[in-house]
């Protein structure tokens, strides 16, 4: 009995993930499974147009953000997102993506906008 | 999307002819008689390229178009060379039959109702599936290859071996563009072909248990919401099932053919996952404990697939100095004694849980019981056997890791426990139809 109520609970979840999806492509799913990760989408797509693609960058989150899974999702889904860009260890990168950190004096800083609501916004920098 | 699908099909017809290459070479049957063996030859295909992909790839080929369709019907053109189709070289090990793809009807199309709709319009949503395991195939496209920067750049699991990475690569290049929705219907395939192919394997045993195990692994729905998460775990459980089943009958029928797909079964299940060798470990030890005969070929077996797998991916790790996060702490293993019991406890609850497996596991443990008491202990043995090794070693990886522990277990325990589950449940319908007639007691005074 439990198991036929299991059965139809899958067959009915699976009519309306398919239903939901039908029809959408693989790029708005994407942008999709960024604002459920409760992300600015706009923010990929301003530092995706900013950093060359043969180019390499280092992340840098601010403590306090570094830990929270939103910060965790950003780090995953920037990394992919910037493929063929690489991400490389801490200062070893002409450009920088800072979150949260302070804003740097040296160098060319564009603000890309807040990818979280409520936090400071993400600044893409270029070390010259 | 017609275009990427059409790409899809080309694909998958290649792993076809592929696998049907190496079922030839492997002495399984002449060219007409692989028409039963539709599901064993798409799978074998797909772990043949599978680990060939790896081992490209770890070459420092890019694993583009040509060298897939090169390395996919290479073992199809060396079994006409050495003229396979026209005269087995051996008996044919078991031959399919009408009965057995019709006991698995229904299951495939419970199998392909679900999952392959589903699959279809599945956007990529699973976290491990967008950290890590699509993006490192879409790196071997970017770098044309296995990129060591891109590996050392915090990807998570970069040690994990390519398996499926280089298998989501071939879709790619073959639908032409990343499309990480329509990759889906690469695992919904795996896992249609392997009802089909547990169908053709299990034919001699009565239909209608066949059909009833086959359709609990069907309508499972910690399968389907596996297979479409587009992780390895329902992959890695394919490969491991399929290792074991035909390990199994390689020692009974001691046939060199068998023992030799296998060995490229069990290769896959160690280059899909980390986990992998704990699974192909957990068969080999538990078949070793029980057959006298053949110690020797499985060992070889085993180290012919290490060989093929986990060694030249672990060479080219250490060369490109790529180290995963994962860590292992051997003094908890003193000093956390209470995980081992938590873990452990953890372990059979997500084995045993209905919302996931339905009534399968425990028709997997009342068929090792009734293989126990009746007069097929070995095979019992032999499943019993990979469950608690497999188990066991589990829990010692949960028991010594540096990662939180209940987050481990909470994220992972129930994905890790698949292909126990299912190597349980591939030898399930054996063990309850060989075992009709009761022993009789021997008689007083013997």
């Amino acid at each position: 009995m439990l198991a036929s109520v299991k059965a139809v609970q899958e067959v009915s979840a699976s009519v309306r993930s398919t239903v939901d999806n039908a029809g959408r492509s693989w790029r708005v799913s994407e942008a999709g499974l960024i604002q459920e990760a409760g992300l600015n989408p706009t923010v990929f797509k301003r530092i995706e147009a900013l950093i060359p693609s043969s180019a390499r960058y280092d992340l840098v989150i601010a403590p306090r953000l570094s830990s929270t899974a939103p910060a965790q999702a950003f780090a995953y889904l920037l990394a992919w997102h910037l493929l063929p860009r690489i991400e490389v260890a801490s200062g070893s990168a002409t450009w920088q993506i800072v979150w949260g950190a302070r804003k740097p004096d040296c160098c060319r800083v564009w603000s890309v906008g807040q990818v979280e609501a409520g936090e400071p916004p993400v600044m893409v920098v270029l070390h010259a | 999307m017609l275009d990427e699908l059409l790409g899809l099909v080309v694909l998958n017809v290649i792993f076809l002819c592929s696998g049907a290459g190496v079922l030839l070479l492997c002495g399984w049957s002449n060219g007409w008689g692989l028409r039963g063996w539709v599901g064993l030859s798409y799978l074998t295909g797909v772990a043949w390229s599978g680990v060939l992909g790896g081992l490209l790839l770890e070459s420092g080929l890019s694993l583009g178009r040509s060298d897939i369709v090169l390395g996919a019907s290479a073992p199809l053109v060396l079994a006409v060379i050495l003229r396979r189709f026209r005269e087995p070289s051996r008996p044919r090990p078991m031959a399919g039959s009408l009965v057995a793809r019709w006991a698995a009807v229904p299951a495939v199309l419970i199998a392909t109702g679900i999952t392959l709709v589903r699959a279809v319009a599945q956007p990529l949503d699973s976290w491990d599936a967008w950290a890590f395991w699509t993006p490192k195939a879409e790196s071997i496209i970017y770098f044309h290859g296995l990129s060591g920067a891109y590996f050392r750049s915090g990807v998570p699991n970069a040690d994990y071996p390519p398996l499926m990475p280089a298998l989501e690569s071939d879709a790619f290049r073959f639908m032409g563009q990343l499309d990480t929705t329509l990759v889906h219907i690469q695992y919904a395939l795996l896992f249609i072909a392997f009802i089909a192919a547990l169908a053709e394997l299990l034919h001699a045993v009565d239909r209608y248990k066949l059909a009833a195990i086959l359709i609990l692994i069907a309508a499972a729905p910690g399968m389907t919401t596996q297979t479409v998460s587009a992780y390895a775990d329902v992959p890695i459980a394919i490969f491991a099932s399929l290792g074991a089943l035909l390990l199994w009958s390689a020692v009974q029928e001691r046939s060199l053919g068998i023992y030799a797909l296998a060995g490229l079964f069990l290769a896959a299940t160690l280059a899909t996952k980390s986990e992998g060798a704990i699974y192909a470990a957990a068969i080999a030890l538990s078949l070793l404990c029980i057959s006298r005969g053949a110690r020797l070929r499985i060992v070889g077996v085993f180290v012919a697939a290490a060989a093929l797998s986990i060694v030249p991916w672990r060479v080219w790790t250490a060369t490109n100095h790529v180290h995963g996060a994962w860590g292992f702490r051997a003094s908890y293993l003193f000093e956390r004694l209470g995980r081992f019991p938590r873990a452990f406890v953890f372990l059979a609850h997500v084995f045993a849980s209905t919302a996931a497996w339905l009534l399968l596991p425990w028709v997997v443990l009342a068929a090792i019981i009734i293989g126990l008491m009746y007069e097929h202990r070995s095979e019992a043995l032999f499943v019993l056997g990979m469950l608690a090794f497999s188990t066991l070693a589990l829990d010692v990886v949960y028991w010594g890791s540096t990662y939180p522990f209940h987050w481990y277990l909470e994220t992972s325990a129930s994905r890790v426990i698949t292909t126990p589950a299912l190597i349980g449940a591939s030898f399930t319908p054996l063990l309850i139809s060989r075992s009709n007639n009761p022993r009789a007691p021997a008689p007083a005074g013997e």
